[in-house]
Parts: structure tokens; sequence; C-alpha cells
């Protein structure tokens, strides 16, 4: 075998496997990979997509389901949280953050990307949003997350260490009074 | 029945057992260097319910 048909990793077991039918509304599991390092947020991507998109059996709890393939890559889940939907052609796709600890050896699967600020996506009050970035995705899901962190004991015990990190996607009227209103 | 897999660098692919063989043999060997016999596809596809 010549070095470029070298294998650059063994081809592990799908993560999923599931029953699909394109005349059905079908629906995807996303989730978004995060971890803290320092004062920035990083992106674990899986290496040939733009996110991870997992088949979700209607017997099983979405969140197991994302638990399970974050151990997968060998990571410790912190907190699952689902932060958004969108359609994708036709297709339901419901994602997770995840936020799991700082991974010591990467999964050969994984590529380790830096998270940057994005605008929001927005349509108009009755219409679509056309197009949605998952940089859009990821900015949503933070300021989701700058929410949760101080209103809900569960987020705020599971980051400890994320609280001021994402004050930094406060909405801006919010930081002025120091918390959301009540 | 129609089935979707799902490999952990984040390739999908849809169809039939046969589609699903012929898709993941071509991605297997194209983007990761590995050969896999269309035994090892199908018994190496978990079930989100293992």
């Amino acid at each position: 075998m010549s070095p470029e048909q070298r294998p650059v990793v063994e081809l592990s077991p799908a993560l999923t496997n599931v029953a699909w039918s394109p005349e059905l509304v079908t629906q995807s599991l996303e989730p978004l990979l995060v971890y803290l390092a320092g004062e920035e947020a990083r992106q674990l991507r899986p290496i040939h997509a733009e996110t991870l998109r997992i088949g979700w059996r209607a017997d099983e709890q979405p969140g197991e389901i994302v638990l399970r393939a974050a151990r997968r890559y060998g990571l410790v889940p912190l907190l699952v949280h689902s932060t958004s939907w969108r359609m994708d052609g036709s297709r339901v796709i419901l994602t997770y953050v995840v936020a799991v600890g700082r991974p010591g050896e990467l999964n050969e699967n994984l590529a380790d990307e830096p998270v940057l600020r994005a605008d929001l996506a927005r349509g108009d009050a009755l219409g679509n949003v056309p197009r949605i970035a998952v940089s859009q995705v990821i900015e949503h899901a933070f300021r989701h997350l700058s929410w949760l962190v101080k209103d809900d004991a569960a987020v705020r015990d599971a980051l400890p260490d994320w609280a001021s990190f994402l004050s930094r996607y406060e909405p801006e009227p919010f930081r002025a009074f120091g918390g959301p209103p009540t | 029945m129609l089935k979707e897999v799902t490999c952990m660098c984040g390739w999908v692919a849809r169809g039939t057992d046969d589609e699903i063989v012929e898709a993941l043999t071509k991605h297997a060997w194209e983007d990761h260097g590995v050969r896999k016999t269309r035994e090892e596809i199908l018994a190496g596809a978990v079930p989100v319910d293992a």
C-alpha cells in the first residue's frame, strides 16, 4: 500500500443507522460539540462535514443519543441543551449545544476550531429565515446559554467556568442592568 | 427498508443496504483509505438502540 493509500483512520462503526424514507419528514439531531479553552470557546467539528448530523429514532430520547455520540469521541459531556431547530431541505434539524470538558487526545474524526462571533440570522415576523449558517446557530446557542447560566441552577452548576465567557453573549440592554429582567 | 448511516467523520449516506454499501465503500476508500467488504459494512453498522 502506497503512502497516499495508507489509512488515515480506521473506519469506526457508524454513529447511527436508522430507518429513513424520502417520503417522510425526517428529523436529525445536530450536536454542536464545544469546549472552553481559557477565554475562548472552541468547536469540535467532524472532519468531513460542517456539523454532525445523526439520525433520531422515534423511540429514543434525543438527549441520550447526543450524549452517546459525544462519548463515542472520547469526550466528557458537561451539559447538553436543545437550543434551536431549523429546516434543511425537507428535514428538521434539532440542534443541541454540547459543552464538553477540554479534550486530552483529540479523536481523529474531529477538527478543533475556534468559535467566532456572528450576527444572528433573522427573518421577518411571519417568514422563514432564508439561510442559517452554523456560526449563527452557535451564536444563538451561546446567547441562550448566557441567559441560562444565570437563570438555571443546573446550567450554572454544570458550567461554573463558563460564566465569564458567556457574559460576552448577553444582549447589551441586559448587560447594562447586570442581568435579564425579572 | 431505507436507512441512514452517519460515519464518525460526519459523512452521511441514505438509502437501501445496497446503496449504503456502495456509498460507504467509496467513502471509506476515498476519504479514509480503508477497504471494507459488504459484510463488514453491514455488520459494523450500529443501531442507535444498541
